[in-house]
């Protein structure tokens, strides 16, 4: 075999590996940009532009890495880069503070038992809606942060090294951004939050 | 510890994120302080909403977009257009020619675009006759051809269309180079960009 037709099966191979991965994980994919983004027509432009840049960046893809780790760093800062040097993303500022409500005062509960009650394991629309809408306000880094952690399931470390930055700001990013987006949706549905209703 | 601290881990905590000394404390402060537990049911509850958001379905053609673009984007060009030997020749090859100028032709009739044509590499314009072949568009360059000319001072060359430009060699076209900015981001430049470097070619190839 000529070295050319190595260089070429190489690549071949490459090309099958990297097709196989879009098959694979392309509603995954889609399924983080559309919480991103917030609509399926730029969570379909995000998706795609982030797998063509991966693809160029194949051949330094660690494979000791999951391939989703690799890629939502390519997405995520695509999508923070990117959409907001076009102006299409409503930003807010990373420093700014954000004023907690004040609830009303309820029992302890047990700890630190954290998984889903059944009644929890179904949303109605309607609350899908208003967590998406919460979604939205939060400033790109911190709802970045929020979907890697509590959508995609990655640990800090993980998002930490997603977004180029220390443990203590991804920390940081995920605790501001639950807050604000607690906020936000107890303004709305205000009984998800009561006692005996989500529990 | 004080709750302003607490209030301030409870995420990290919920995420079971903390050292194990870390996490205690944080617990034991939690057993006797109403107001901390309920900024972490309240934090739990935001958790635990979201982990249970549907997950959503993308068009059935995503992925196959994806793989297409892809596909476009793989064609090792230069090798692709080599000239035509003249012994390896066979019957198809001149069939699939002739479906090409059609093509062409049938193209030229119905598409209203200008087309012009991006080379990967500065290149002087007698060598483009090959170079051009492979890399025309209808709108703006490929991306795969941004991607390699990014690091170079690329050139667009356009290429004037008329009835006997669909007919005539390559290399007796006539063509107006113009250069582009070598920019790592040039493939998100708007098609605006594009569209006005083509009118300057165009202006530039009538007045000569």
């Amino acid at each position: 075999m000529t070295h050319a037709a190595v260089v070429r099966s190489m690549d071949e191979r490459l090309q099958q590996e990297f097709n196989e991965l879009v098959e694979r994980y392309y509603q995954q994919a889609y399924n983080i940009a559309y919480r991103l983004t917030g609509n399926a027509a730029d969570a379909e432009d995000l998706v795609q532009e982030a797998f063509l840049r991966a693809y160029r960046f194949f051949d330094r893809y660690d494979r000791s890495m999951p391939f989703m780790n690799w890629f939502n760093r390519i997405l995520t800062n695509l999508y923070i880069d990117e959409y907001r040097r076009r102006g299409r993303l409503r930003t807010v500022s990373i420093d700014e503070t954000f004023t907690s409500e004040d609830g009303e005062e309820s029992a302890t509960f047990d700890l630190p038992d954290f998984t889903p009650s059944p009644m929890e394991q179904v949303l109605s629309k309607e609350y899908s809606e208003a967590i998406h809408e919460g979604l939205q306000q939060l400033s790109p880094e911190f709802r970045v942060a929020v979907v890697l952690a509590d959508i995609e399931g990655h640990s800090y470390e993980e998002i930490a090294e997603i977004m180029n930055t220390s443990i203590g700001t991804v920390r940081s990013r995920i605790h501001r951004g639950r807050k604000q987006l607690r906020d936000y949706i107890r303004k709305r549905h205000p009984n998800l939050f009561e006692r005996g209703e989500l529990k | 510890m004080n709750c302003r601290y607490v209030q301030s881990r409870l995420s990290a905590y919920l995420d079971f994120e903390l050292s194990g000394v870390e996490q205690q404390q944080i617990r034991n402060h939690l057993e006797q302080c109403i107001e901390c537990s309920r900024e972490l049911e309240s934090l739990r509850i935001t958790k635990v909403l979201l982990q249970q958001l549907p997950v959503v379905v993308p068009s059935s053609r995503g992925a196959e977009r994806v793989l297409q673009r892809l596909q476009a984007q793989a064609a090792p060009a230069p090798q692709r257009f080599r000239m035509l030997n003249w012994r390896r020749t066979r019957w198809w090859q001149f069939a699939g020619g002739f479906a090409l100028a059609v093509a062409l032709a049938f193209w030229s009739r119905t598409e209203p675009e200008r087309p012009f044509y991006v080379t990967s590499s500065p290149v002087s314009l007698t060598s483009l006759s090959s170079e051009t072949a492979f890399s025309r568009t209808n709108f703006f360059p490929h991306q795969s051809t941004l991607h390699r000319a990014s690091s170079l001072q690329g050139v667009l060359v356009y290429v004037h269309r008329s009835p006997q430009a669909l007919h005539a060699s390559p290399a007796s076209l006539p063509v107006v180079p113009v250069a582009y900015p070598a920019d790592p981001l040039l493939e998100h430049y708007p098609a605006s960009y594009w569209n006005t470097l083509i009118i300057n070619a165009e202006s530039t190839f009538s007045s000569r």
